[in-house]
This record gives C-alpha cells, sequence and structure tokens, in this order.
C-alpha cells in the first residue's frame, strides 16, 4: 500500500445558498489537469501558467458549452493550502453554477472530499499543527471580522509557540525530580525546592492567563455577550427592539411578560454584540416565572456587559442597587440604563448612567446613540485584551489547559504535604500529557477526531 | 569433523544474559546448550561485585518473578544488602547487594548444573550455520559443530575486545581473558551493522593496605529485604562498605596522566557511557568539583580484594596508584590489578524484534552487553526474554511481550528496539514513566502467572505469590475494619512530626498521612498480630500502606498508561512505504525506514520521529482505514 494521497478532492468552498459569488476548490496531484479540462482561460492552458497566478475565462461543461465566467487561482505544491496542487474556482454564487462546475470536475476525475478533508490534508502536509488546525475551524465559525483577525494571528502560531514554551519549562522541572531519583546514591546536589516551586508557580500563572484570556477569545468569536436586566416593566423588551431595529420580541404592559431568554446578533462597527433578553427580576408569581429569573440571574452573571435598565420615574431600588453591587464586585461591566426620560426627564449631567426613552427609539434610532457610544466604550478594553492575547481557546483547549493546571496545582499541594518526587513527576506527566494534547505533541485518536470532524469541507 | 550434536536451542556465551537464557529455556522443555569461552567464568561479574540498585534492583524482581535465577543467586552470596531510596517514595525503592564475586558465580554455575535439559560446554563459538536465512547451527574454535534451531548470541564485552591501560593495550574480552575473534566480521557478512562502545572499571587494591580507622563506615540494613521472592531473607552477618574522597591534589595527579589516557588521546573511538564516567573525565568535565565520592567495596568473605567504586579509570597505572596514595585511607595501598578502558562491538538493537530475534537471520537471538546495553540486570532481563521468545519461537508461537506499564523487562527492551542506542544502556527509573506501577514490592503480582504459564516460574513461586496477594487483601480489610486508640499511637505520631489523635482512629486513617510508616506504627502500637505478617520476610503491612496511600497517584497512572497505549493500536502494514511520505520530516523518514516500527507507540519513541510525524502517519494510517470503509458523500455538507 502506499501512504502517499494519491486521488484529487473537489468541494465547494464557500456556504451554501444565495450569495453573490461561490469559491469551487480542488486539491490534488490531478488539480490542474482535471480544472483544464473544462477551463478555457484567456491566457492559456493552467498547465503552463506559474503558480500563484490567477486566470479569468469561461468554464466549459461536458458538450464544450459555457456555464459560467469564473476566475480560476492556481498553487503549485508545496506552496499551497493544502501542500498539494490546488485549484480555486471562484464562479457566480447560488445553488445551480457551483453544482454544474462540481459535477464536471467529478466526471474529469475528481472525488467529493470528505468532512475537514482539506484541511486533514493540510495536516498531513505539515501545512498546519493541530492547534492551527483548530483556528482554522474557527475562522469558518467567526462572524465578524475582528475574529477572523485573531484567528489569523494563532494560525501564525503564536499559541502553539507558547504552549511549547511552556512544556520545555515543565520537561526540565520533571526532568530535575527525576534526576534526583536516579542519582540520590551520588553526592550530587540537585536544583532546590525553592526554585522548583517558581518554576511550577511560573507555569500555572501562565496557564490561568491563557484560561481567562478564553473569556476574550470568546469574544471575538461568539460576539459580546450583552445582558438587558432589570424589574418588570422597565422596559427591557421595548430596549432590545429598538436596538435591532424591529419588533423582535413581545412588549406589553403587564408585568412579567418576558419568561425565557432571548437571542438576538446585533453588529457594530464589524463586532458582533449578542444581545439577551431576560425576565424581570422581582418575587416571582408562578413556578415558570421563577424558573425565568433565576435564568436572568444565571445571564447577567455570566455577560461579558449588563445593560441595567430601570424605570427613572421610580429610580433604582434599594435591591436593585444591591444586584448592581455584586455584578460589578465580580468585574462584570454594568451600564445603567434610565428608561422612558419621556415621562420623567433626568440631567444629562448625571453620568453615571445612560438616560433614554426606549419607546421613543423604536421610531428614531438617534435616541440610542448615546446608549451605542455607551456600549462600545464598554466593549472596547475587552476587545482589546482578547485582540492584545495570542489566544484564541475553544472548548478543547481550556479543558485540557484546565486539566492540566489542576494536575499541576495537586504537585504543589503535594510538595508542601512532603510528598515524594516518584509521585510528584507523575502529575507533572499528566500536565505534560495535556498539554501535548493541545498542541499535537501527544496525538490520540479522539483528539484526531474531535479536531477534524468540526470542519466543513472546502475549508 | 565429527557429526553434529542436535540440540534445540544453543546459547553463546556464559554471562549474565547466558546464564538466564540458557536457564529460562532448558527449564521451559527446551534441550539447551550453553557454549562459553570458559566454563570456570560462568556468570562472572565483570566490575564491581553488586547486583541491584535503582532501577536495576526492579529488574532483578522481575527476572526471579518470571522464574529467573538471578535474584536467588544474589540472596545466596550477598554479603551487604540495602534498600536504596528509601528517603523517596516506593515507587523508587531498589534493592541492592554488595555480592562475593566467587560465591555469586559458584552460585549460577550450581544452578545451571542443577537445571534439567541443559548441557554445558567449553568452548568458543566462531562462525553460524545459516541456511535459507534460518539459523541451523555453530561452530566452534576446536572444529565442534552443534545443531539447534534457535541460537541466542551473549558474548558480552568479548566481540574484537581490546583492552586499555595507559598507552597499553591487548585484544581482551575482560582482563585476562582472550577477546572473541571472528563472529562480528560473520554477523557482518550476513548484513548485520555493528558499531563499537567502551566501557571501564576501577582499579582492584588489597584491603589489607587500607587504613580503614580514617574512613567513613557504610554498613548494610538489618533485615533486609531479599531479591527473590521464594527467599525467607538474607544473612545479618553482613560486611562494611568504607566511604572515602578524591580531593584537588589527586585530581591534580591524575592530569598528570591526561596525555597518555586512551581515552583523551583518541585512541578509543567507542562511546562510554556518560552517566558512568571514569574518574578522568569526572575531573576533567567537572572541573569545578573539588572532591568526587569513592566507596570501598569488599569483593568477598574470603578475600582482601577490594573494588574502588567511583575511580573507573584507564590512566597509565603508576598515575593510577600515585593518586590512590594522595586519597585518605588509601596512603600506603597495595594495587592488586590496575583499572583500565575496554572497547568492544555491538549490534545496534534497532536490528532486532520485541522478541530480540534478529530481523535478519531467524531463530537467532541477541542479548545483553551485545545489544548495546551495560549491567548484569539489564543482561540478565535480555537474557530471560531471549531464552523464553526461542522455545516461543520453535513452538510457533506468540512471542512474549511486556509492555511499557507492565514491567521494566519491558520499558528495557523497547527502548532499545524502538530507539537504539549510541551509548552504553542503562535503566534508570526515569526511563520507566510508568514506574509507581512497577514496584519492586509488586514484580512477582505483576509477572509470576505469566511466568508459571510459560513453565519457568515454579508451583512454589505461584503459591507464594497467591498467599501474598490474599494476605494483602486482608491486610487491606483490617487497615478500614480497625481502629487504634490515641494512648498507643500518639507516641509514635509525635515522632514522626504529624498530629497526635484525640479519639480511636481507623488504621486506613492514618495509613494515609504521608509521615507514616504502617510497618513502625503497628509495631509501636504492639499490633503484632498485622506487623508480623510477612511472606518470603516482606511486610504485608507495608504494601497495604503503598497501596493506600497512592491510590489516586495508581488510578491516574493506569489511566495514562491505557491513553498511551491507544498509539499501539495502530499498527503499521508490513508493506508501508515510509520514503513515501513527503510530509515527514527527511529525518523521520530515514529512521522510520531503517527501524520499520509495528505500531505507532514505537514509532513515537523513535528519536528524531517527531510528534508532528506522528500526527501525520495517524492521520495516513487511519486515512486508509476510512477510505476503504466509507465512499465519499456527495461534496456538500454544512
Ligand atoms: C571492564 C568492564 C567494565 C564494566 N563496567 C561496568 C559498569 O561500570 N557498570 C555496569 O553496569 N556494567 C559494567 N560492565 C558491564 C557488565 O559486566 C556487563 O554488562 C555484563 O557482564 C554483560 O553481561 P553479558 O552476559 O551480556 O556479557 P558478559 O558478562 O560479558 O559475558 C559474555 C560471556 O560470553 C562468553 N563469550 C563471548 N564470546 C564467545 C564466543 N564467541 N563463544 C563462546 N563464548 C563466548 C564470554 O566468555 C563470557 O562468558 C563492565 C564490563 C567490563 C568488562
Ligand atoms: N412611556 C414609556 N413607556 C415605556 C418606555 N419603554 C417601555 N415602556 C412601556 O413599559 C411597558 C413595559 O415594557 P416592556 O418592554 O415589556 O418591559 P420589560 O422590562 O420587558 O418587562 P417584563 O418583560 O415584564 O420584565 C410597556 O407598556 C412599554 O410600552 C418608555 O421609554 N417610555
Ligand atoms: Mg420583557
Amino acid at each position: 500500500m502506499s501512504p502517499a494521497v494519491e486521488d484529487t478532492i473537489a468541494a465547494v468552498a464557500t456556504a451554501r445558498g444565495v450569495a453573490a459569488l461561490a469559491v469551487v476548490r480542488l486539491s490534488g496531484p490531478m488539480a490542474v489537469s482535471i480544472a483544464d479540462a473544462s477551463f478555457r482561460g484567456s491566457d492559456g492552458r493552467l498547465a503552463d501558467a506559474p503558480t500563484r497566478t490567477l486566470h479569468v475565462g469561461h468554464w466549459l461543461d461536458g458538450s464544450g458549452v459555457p456555464v459560467d465566467r469564473v476566475v480560476v487561482g492556481l498553487f503549485r505544491a508545496p506552496n499551497s493550502p493544502t501542500g498539494e496542487d490546488v485549484v480555486e474556482i471562484s464562479c457566480h454564487g447560488g445553488l445551480v453554477v457551483p453544482a454544474r462546475i462540481l459535477a464536471r470536475l467529478y466526471e474529469s476525475g475528481a472525488r467529493p472530499a470528505r468532512a475537514g478533508e482539506f484541511t486533514q490534508r493540510a495536516f498531513v502536509h505539515g501545512k498546519l499543527d493541530l492547534a492551527q488546525a483548530e483556528a482554522v475551524a474557527d475562522i469558518i465559525h467567526a462572524q465578524a471580522a475582528r475574529a477572523h483577525e485573531a484567528a489569523q494571528r494563532q494560525l501564525d502560531g503564536r499559541f502553539s509557540a507558547l504552549l511549547g514554551r511552556l512544556r520545555d519549562e515543565l520537561t526540565g522541572f520533571c526532568a530535575l525530580v527525576e534526576l534526583e531519583l536516579d542519582f540520590s546514591d551520588t553526592d550530587q546536589v540537585f536544583a532546590d525546592l525553592q526554585r522548583l516551586r517558581a518554576v511550577l508557580r511560573q507555569c500555572r500563572g501562565t496557564i490561568e492567563d491563557l484560561v481567562s484570556h478564553a473569556r476574550s477569545g470568546s469574544i471575538l468569536r461568539d460576539g459580546v455577550r450583552v445582558v438587558i436586566a432589570g424589574r418588570p416593566n422597565a422596559g427591557k423588551s421595548t430596549l432590545l427592539n429598538a436596538l435591532v431595529g424591529h419588533d423582535r420580541v413581545i412588549v406589553s404592559e403587564i408585568e412579567g411578560t418576558t419568561r425565557d431568554l432571548v437571542e438576538v446578533d446585533l453588529e457594530l462597527d464589524g463586532l458582533v454584540f449578542r444581545l439577551v433578553d431576560t425576565a424581570g427580576i422581582r418575587e416571582a408569581g408562578d413556578e415558570i416565572e421563577a424558573e425565568g429569573i433565576r435564568r436572568a440571574r444565571d445571564a447577567a452573571e455570566s455577560a461579558d456587559i449588563v445593560l441595567y435598565v430601570f424605570d427613572a420615574e421610580q429610580g433604582l431600588q434599594a435591591e436593585e442597587e444591591e444586584i448592581v453591587y455584586r455584578l460589578r464586585s465580580a468585574e462584570r461591566p454594568v451600564v445603567l440604563v434610565a428608561n422612558k426620560a419621556d415621562r420623567a426627564p433626568v440631567a444629562a449631567a448625571e453620568g453615571s448612567f445612560v438616560s433614554i426613552s426606549a419607546r421613543r427609539a423604536v421610531d428614531d434610532p438617534r435616541e440610542l446613540s448615546t446608549l451605542l457610544l455607551a456600549l462600545r466604550h464598554t466593549a472596547a478594553p475587552l476587545v482589546r485584551d482578547a485582540e492584545d492575547s495570542p489566544v484564541l481557546l475553544n472548548a478543547r483547549h481550556r479543558a485540557h489547559l484546565q486539566a492540566a493546571d489542576e494536575a499541576l496545582l495537586r504537585v504543589e499541594v503535594a510538595m508542601d504535604a512532603g510528598v515524594p518526587g516518584d509521585l510528584l513527576s507523575i502529575d507533572l506527566r499528566v500536565a505534560l500529557h495535556e498539554l501535548g494534547c493541545i498542541t499535537g505533541v501527544i496525538t490520540n485518536e479522539e483528539v484526531l477526531d474531535s479536531v477534524f470532524s468540526r470542519f466543513c469541507i472546502g475549508k | 569433523m565429527a557429526a553434529a550434536e542436535r540440540y534445540d536451542i544453543i546459547v553463546v556465551g556464559g554471562g549474565h544474559a547466558g546464564a538466564e537464557a540458557a536457564h529460562a529455556a532448558a527449564r521451559m522443555g527446551a534441550r539447551t546448550l550453553l557454549i562459553s569461552m570458559s566454563l570456570d567464568a560462568l556468570g562472572k561479574m565483570s566490575c564491581n561485585p553488586a547486583i541491584g540498585g535503582i532501577g536495576k534492583g526492579q529488574l532483578v524482581r522481575e527476572i526471579d518473578a518470571l522464574g529467573g535465577i538471578m535474584g536467588i543467586a544474589a540472596d545466596r552470596s550477598g554479603i551487604q544488602f540495602r534498600m536504596l531510596n528509601r528517603s523517596k517514595g516506593p515507587a523508587v525503592w531498589s534493592p541492592r547487594a554488595q555480592n562475593d564475586r566467587m560465591e555469586y558465580a559458584a552460585e549460577v554455575r550450581s544452578l545451571l548444573e542443577s537445571t534439567p535439559n541443559l548441557r554445558m560446554r567449553a568452548d568458543t563459538v566462531v562462525d553460524l550455520v545459516v541456511e535459507q536465512g534460518r539459523v541451523r547451527g555453530v561452530v566452534t574454535l576446536w572444529g565442534a559443530e552443534f545443531t539447534a534451531g534457535a541460537v541466542i548470541l551473549t558474548s558480552g564485552t568479548f566481540l574484537n575486545g581490546q583492552i586499555h591501560v595507559g598507552e597499553r593495550r591487548s585484544g581482551g574480552g575482560r582482563m585476562g581473558e582472550g577477546a572473541s575473534v571472528g563472529l562480528t566480521a560473520v554477523l557482518q557478512a550476513h548484513g548485520f551493522e555493528t558499531g563499537r562502545l567502551k566501557t571501564g572499571t576501577p582499579p582492584r587494591i588489597d584491603g589489607a593496605s587500607v587504613d580503614y580507622s580514617s574512613l567513613e563506615e557504610q554498613p548494610g540494613e538489618p533485615h533486609a529485604s531479599p531479591f527473590s521472592y521464594l527467599s525467607d531473607g538474607v544473612t545479618e552477618n553482613q560486611v562494611s562498605c568504607w566511604l572515602t574522597y578524591t580531593d584537588p591534589a589527586v585530581h591534580g595527579i591524575l592530569r598528570t596522566g591526561f596525555d597518555r589516557s586512551p581515552m583523551f588521546a583518541g585512541r578509543i573511538q567507542g562511546r562510554g557511557p556518560r552517566y558512568c564516567p571514569s574518574i578522568e573525565d569526572k575531573i576533567d568535565r567537572f572541573a569545578d568539583r573539588d572532591r568526587h565520592q569513592l566507596f570501598l567495596e569488599p569483593e568477598g568473605r574470603r578475600t582482601q580484594e577490594v573494588y574502588v567504586n567511583g575511580f573507573s579509570t584507564s590512566l597509565p597505572e603508576e598515575v593510577q596508584l600515585a593518586a590512590l596514595r594522595r586519597v585518605r585511607g588509601l596512603e600506603n595501598v597495595h594495587l592488586l590489578r590496575p583499572g583500565y578502558a575496554i572497547e568492544y562491538d555491538y549490534f545496534p538493537p534497532h536490528q532486532l524484534k520485541y522478541s530480540l530475534e534478529t530481523k535478519r537471520i531467524a531463530g537467532l537471538f541477541f542479548a545483553g552487553q551485545v545489544n548495546g546495553t551495560t549491567g548484569y540486570e539489564e543482561a540478565a532481563a535480555q537474557g530471560i526474554v531471549a531464552g523464553i521468545n526461542a522455545v516461543q519461537f520453535l513452538q510457533g508461537a506468540e512471542p512474549v511481550v511486556f509492555r511499557r506499564s507492565e514491567a521494566y523487562i519491558g520499558v528495557l527492551i523497547d527502548d532499545l528496539v524502538a530507539k537504539g542506542t549510541e551509548e552504553p544502556y542503562r535503566v534508570f527509573t526515569s526511563r520507566a514513566e510508568h514506574r509507581i506501577l512497577l514496584r519492586q514490592d509488586n514484580a512477582d503480582f505483576r509477572l509470576t502467572e505469566r511466568g508459571h504459564a510459560l513453565g519457568l516460574a515454579g508451583t512454589e513461586r505461584l503459591n507464594r505469590m497467591k498467599a501474598r496477594r490474599e494476605a494483602l487483601v486482608r491486610m487491606r480489610e483490617a487497615f478500614s475494619r480497625r481502629s487504634v486508640s490515641p494512648e498507643r499511637v500518639n507516641a509514635y505520631l509525635a515522632s514522626v512530626g504529624t498530629t497526635p489523635i484525640a479519639e480511636p482512629e481507623r488504621l486506613v486513617r492514618l495509613a494515609l498521612r504521608p509521615q507514616v510508616d504502617m510497618q513502625a506504627l503497628l509495631e509501636a502500637a504492639s499490633m503484632s498480630d498485622l506487623s508480623d505478617v510477612r511472606i518470603g520476610s516482606e511486610s504485608i503491612a507495608r504494601l497495604a500502606e503503598v497501596e493506600i496511600k497512592y491510590e489516586g497517584y495508581l488510578e491516574r497512572e493506569r489511566d495514562l498508561a491505557e491513553r498511551m497505549a491507544s498509539l499501539e493500536s495502530y499498527r503499521v502494514p508490513g508493506d508501508f512505504d515510509f520514503t513515501g511520505v513527503t510530509a515527514l520530516s527527511l529525518e523521520a523518514r530515514e529512521k522510520l525506514a531503517r527501524i520499520r516500527p509495528d505500531h505507532l507507540g514505537q514509532a513515537s519513541r523513535i528519536s528524531g520521529v517527531s510528534p508532528a510525524d506522528v500526527s501525520i502517519l495517524m492521520v495516513l494510517l487511519k486515512g486508509a482505514r476510512v477510505s476503504r470503509e466509507t465512499p465519499g458523500g456527495d461534496g456538500i455538507t454544512d
């Protein structure tokens, strides 16, 4: 059997559906000749063209009838996205044209790509390590321009490099501990415990940093989660509708209208805000409402930003101040919104809250300008954090980092308890193993499965 | 030439590897012939008169648990016993003994002589009979020919051995014994790669000329643990070792001989063991250290000969002597024989299968120092495996391979076969990532059933193991059930610096405390019905304590072992073309093509094969499976 990847695969690389353009991608040793079979470029055959060039021309069907006018990108191995010969055909979007081009490719000898197969090939040809491969997945999932940038950064391998350094430190530590086991009968002095402790602390610090950056990472990938909270009838749902510009959720003068969490995306300056409307917080009337209120509180506690809405006529109640205080002490940014300004105008100088009339805002978006400013202002540092960090963690990364951190914590605790070195090294190796699972240093089937199954084909 | 005598298995060489191989094969029922250059040197310790030590002690216990002879011979001939690493965790406790050199060899010889199916012969093997890629027998220097279905080569440091002392050199396999010439060339002609390694030994001195009064005594341990699970204890009549040190003046004298050192002058090309450097190496490489430790180890009960551990050297004899005489206690020392270095041929072990059979010639097995290892225990461990697998081979049975999480023997052989070695290889506990599972106290639980099933471990051994296992279960029950009152243990608890108890406490709770040694606690509390439970001199309470104290660790380790083992399930097809995978690094392609790993686990341990390379192979091996099973999709999915 030959291990080399011999067949040429093809798939539509862009999302399905109505769009102006679509890209059909072809990768493998036969990519160029398969494309040449149907492509009539204005500058001749692809086979004669240099690598990394673009060609305009017509795509013909089996009987030589033009299907579409296309732009073809040519990348020759090994300097291509997959490390193989790659041809990318940009054509008109929709369902029909890409499908016809694809059908023609299959006729000419390509075979359909399996899920994740392009990435898998890139991986096989040493184009990506595991973490980078996952970054590709994150690019696909990134909904906004900023997320794309951060994912790009991870592709540079910064995340992998950081983890690599961490592993080196721990490996050195482990080696010292183990050295001591084998040469305890000599009169050699090995590294002292204090130094080892310091290394350990440093490693845990870095891991914890990475984990806490995971939050900011998720801001770029999933959007800034803005939870709208407040008492019943404060006007939360009205405000949500005003922000998204249409009647998304039910508004009524009955207290306790909203029960479940409702999430709506809003894009501002290329950044996605995920707005969450919640049930008004009060002594609950019934079981369902009680559950809604519990969810509302949980949502507020895990929000990136809380918009706390209150009725300007009634002012902020004592128990509401308590809620806001608690959120702020947990370092949750809270924007106070005094609503119904049409009834109780508040002096603009009182800068600790934003005064607004949600009802007016539904018809007149200008009413929202102060609030939007406050929102952007509050989101800015979060986004900056996310961009500064080299990491864009997904759930799998986080789980491994946390497991590594726990193992290192066990080492620290055990050191304090006077547990001997041979046992310390066990948890050190657990930590090394966990870190290795992220960068692909230690591979196992599950990891690869979970990584590759996340990819849409064509990317 | 007389008609060839027929055997099932021929073992060439009667060192530690050969003795163990011949014993194992014969016990398993194979008609076995052991041919060695001199039968007076069977089981001879070429270097220091000691068995065991860190990592090595575990090997000896494993050999014993399988039914080998090294542990028994060491127990019978020991003159001093200690458990090393007691201050560390139980996983790295390692038994070690000083042995009477002559006694040890005599025990080995008598154990071999009393083994049924085993014949011995003094001669030198100079050629192999090979037909159609399969070994058929051997030819000796004196013209005899012996045929056999399998041959195990264990020629140690003897192949083209060259001994160096200063500028003098002479052929030899060990001081006083000739080299074995011819076999290397024969094997090279069969296509084997060979290499050259080097090792050294310190001078031997006359104990009567040592002034012990100025030296630090290092006595043995009372009630020490034996190596063998069959032994009920070891002699209490122990002999001490003595500790002394070099100093800058000694180093100065040694330096005067550097220009005549065969090492520094480049007359020796072979690579020596980094972790076992000669004294000249130590002072050269660690110039900042102004002293080095020396142990004076007695060579036996009935001799005054003393081994100067830590002073391995191949400097000119007069420099050795002058330097020794500057060492405290050795001012008037008389040299019995100088230290020397020896260079010899070895066969880089990637040419072996896990069974220790060579890949090139069917039925030919290599074991011991010829595979690039150093040490008696490493040699013996390979010997027993080669002996077992030669019998398996003749019976057409599956080879016996120990996993890394199962035995130090498995670690040793996996390291050799998977990675090869370019310097003399020694076991270390740090090489055994699953060492907490591979303790010296549980080798029988791990291996004796297997040894028994092979016909190697006897019934008594099996019964003792079962008795120990049952006693352990009962002890653990007693620990969870029974309590001890404050009056009985508080004095002990205070003495080891842990908080006293206010109310009766269950034993299991106390066993969990890191400071507590249960054997000592039970003795202090006079719970003799528990503290006195011993089988083969081993305290069962201590065994129970280890399992309780380290339960969490043991569990995590088993877990990790399982995760690692999953790589081993990726078998590499026999015709897999590594050189065609351009995604692999050049070095990885080369190494993989040369070593041809059986599975991905082995591939991952080859030096030069990076984790990325392993991932690539995994994807490919997996891809190969997938593409056979599932047809492609329709090309558009979400
Ligand atoms: C000078 C010296 C220093 C050493 N220093 C150390 C050290 O510091 N630390 C350490 O751990 N180990 C050391 N050793 C190594 C240790 O002695 C060996 O690892 C161990 O003895 C190897 O066992 P073996 O069975 O492989 O070979 P050996 O013990 O060498 O036995 C080989 C046997 O094979 C026989 N033989 C060889 N060729 C033939 C043939 N063609 N036909 C028939 N019989 C043959 C020989 O007569 C001999 O009996 C040293 C050895 C020497 C010689
Ligand atoms: N005058 C005035 N009325 C408002 C304003 N915003 C909301 N209201 C009214 O207040 C009532 C409650 O509004 P909702 O948006 O449903 O309030 P809510 O906070 O979502 O209430 P629950 O879902 O019950 O927790 C409705 O009758 C709204 O029309 C405002 O800015 N001015
Ligand atoms: Mg509402």
